[in-house]
């Protein structure tokens, strides 16, 4: 470990913002290889809007089995959350893609190795969201429905299911969020999702700017989603206020 | 720009923190931290924690003559490549081919190392060389030589993807699992690794592109010639000979 003190340094006789600029900011780099960063930005909303499909599917399973009484069902559910949630998605990722190989397994496509990680790993947070959703719901809504003659599954099926739907619909969109910007993870099994593309550029051009482009373009894409996710929240809050 | 340019326990940071630009004069009592990336054998890696493997033992012999301390940190290549440029690190001795492209961004040492691109495969693959390249992925470390030379190959449309890894052991790994065809790389580190792969990995052809690993420093460091000095007086006095006898089992061909 090197912790040496002071742990940098500032030069103002350095400062050049001339530097600054066609280091960081130079548009001629970014226009010329503006294809690759716009390929790399089709892949990584593609990446992002399939694993929430995905992850969104698996992770509702996976919350209706969690709340299951029967712990051969419940316990199976816990434990792939627990996995998924308490290790680092970039460990995951990489032992997906580079460790799967003994087990006489092989990715053709990278892209659907970093997809089903993605989806993976969202699925256990999806499901958490759902859960509590779910939970969140009166306990007499299912025993109305039980008493009315609809089974456990009908119940939760077409009355418990929808009204907790609305009420995870912010959470989700947050949890989106984190998911497209956890794509860039994906970078490190050489998928050129915009990250990636943008470094590639860097390495190619010695210069930074397609690596503020894709700052940027994160930004773009994310920030509209965070201001959504807190209308959406307000208005539920007043609803159920 | 705005150097908050990290203090790698570098000269300018004494007691009083206030000989920046200094540094020539007279003996240091700072190390200079050099940059390597430590994931690269036989030239550098870690054994028993500690870095090992040819370029640390040359790197080691030159600052001694030099007089320099010096003292080694890890940094992944490509952020090696582009720190030299914004000025991050004092040296690096990384395995680094001198190019035109790279000695605009930052400077080199003379030449110490003589290295030929390779062609890398399962040892049961069809690939022979890189004519058969057309419908292969060939699997880069991120701003390598290697990738340059593959992502050429790709524009000429003899190499059907080229996919980059931000280490040289994350593209061996997908090798052996078949996740890709091929990988071009430095021969030295490739033939390291076809070596312990128990047959599984061959080297099929030795692509000579005449490259010349070199130290690398910040444009006009005042180190460049005391260590280009200390650089000639190992490949004079055998020691250099020793170093590449103790890690590649055979004298060198020619000294750069």
């Amino acid at each position: 470990m090197q912790l040496e003190w002071p742990p940098f340094t500032i030069n103002p006789e350095d400062f050049s913002p001339g530097k600054l600029v066609s280091t960081y900011l130079d548009v001629g780099v970014v226009a010329s290889e503006w294809d690759v960063i716009l390929q790399g930005v089709l892949v990584t909303i593609s990446l992002a809007l399939l694993a929430e499909v995905f992850g969104g599917l698996l992770g509702l399973f996976l919350a209706l089995l969690k709340i299951s009484r029967s712990p051969v069902l419940r316990l199976p559910a816990q434990l792939y959350i627990d996995v998924f949630r308490g290790t680092p998605l970039l460990v995951q990722i990489t032992i997906i893609y580079f460790s799967v190989a003994p087990v006489g397994f092989r990715w053709e496509s990278l892209f659907f190795a970093g997809l089903a990680a993605l989806s993976l790993n969202s699925a256990a947070y999806v499901a958490e969201i759902f859960r509590s959703g779910i939970q969140s719901i009166d306990k007499g809504q299912m025993e109305a429905g039980r008493a009315s003659g609809l089974t456990y599954a009908q119940t939760m099926r077409h009355i418990i299911v929808p009204q907790a739907f609305r009420r995870t619909i912010p959470p989700l969109t947050n949890e989106f969020v984190m998911l497209i910007k956890d794509t860039s993870l994906v970078s490190v099994i050489g998928l050129v999702e915009l990250l990636r593309a943008a470094q590639e550029i860097q390495s190619q051009t010695f210069n930074s700017s397609a690596l503020t482009a894709a700052a940027l373009i994160y930004l773009m894409i994310c920030l509209p989603l965070i201001y959504l996710t807190n209308a959406l929240e307000r208005r539920l809050n007043r609803r159920t206020a | 720009m705005l150097a908050l340019t990290a203090a790698f326990a570098a000269a300018c940071s004494g007691g009083g923190g206030s000989d920046q630009g200094g540094g020539n004069g007279g003996e240091e009592t700072e190390p200079i931290t050099v940059a390597s990336d430590i994931a690269y054998p036989p030239f550098e890696f870690n054994q028993d924690g500690e870095p090992t493997g040819f370029d640390i033992d040359l790197m080691n012999a030159v600052a001694e003559r030099a007089g320099l301390e010096v003292e080694y940190q890890n940094v992944n290549f490509n952020a090696l490549i582009q720190g030299l440029g914004t000025g991050q690190f004092e040296m690096a001795i990384s395995a680094t081919t001198i190019t035109p492209e790279r000695d605009e961004q930052f400077d080199f040492s003379e030449p110490y190392f003589n290295a030929d691109q390779s062609l890398m495969v399962q040892s049961n693959s069809d690939i022979q060389n890189t004519g058969d390249l057309g419908e292969a992925t060939v699997g880069v470390q991120l701003g390598t030589t290697g990738a340059d030379e593959a992502t050429q190959l790709e524009e000429e449309g003899d190499v059907a993807d080229v996919r980059t890894f931000n280490t040289i052991t994350d593209a061996f790994n997908a090798l052996e699992n078949g996740q890709v065809d091929a990988i071009i790389n430095d021969f030295p580190v490739s033939a390291d690794r076809a070596s312990q792969s128990g047959g599984a990995l061959d080297i099929v052809q030795n692509i000579p592109t005449g490259e010349q690993y070199g130290i690398a420093f910040p444009t006009d460091s005042e180190l460049i010639p005391r260590v280009n000095e200390a650089l000639a007086e190992v490949k004079e006095d055998g020691t250099y000979e020793e170093i590449y006898v103790k890690w590649f089992d055979e004298e060198p061909e020619r000294i750069p």
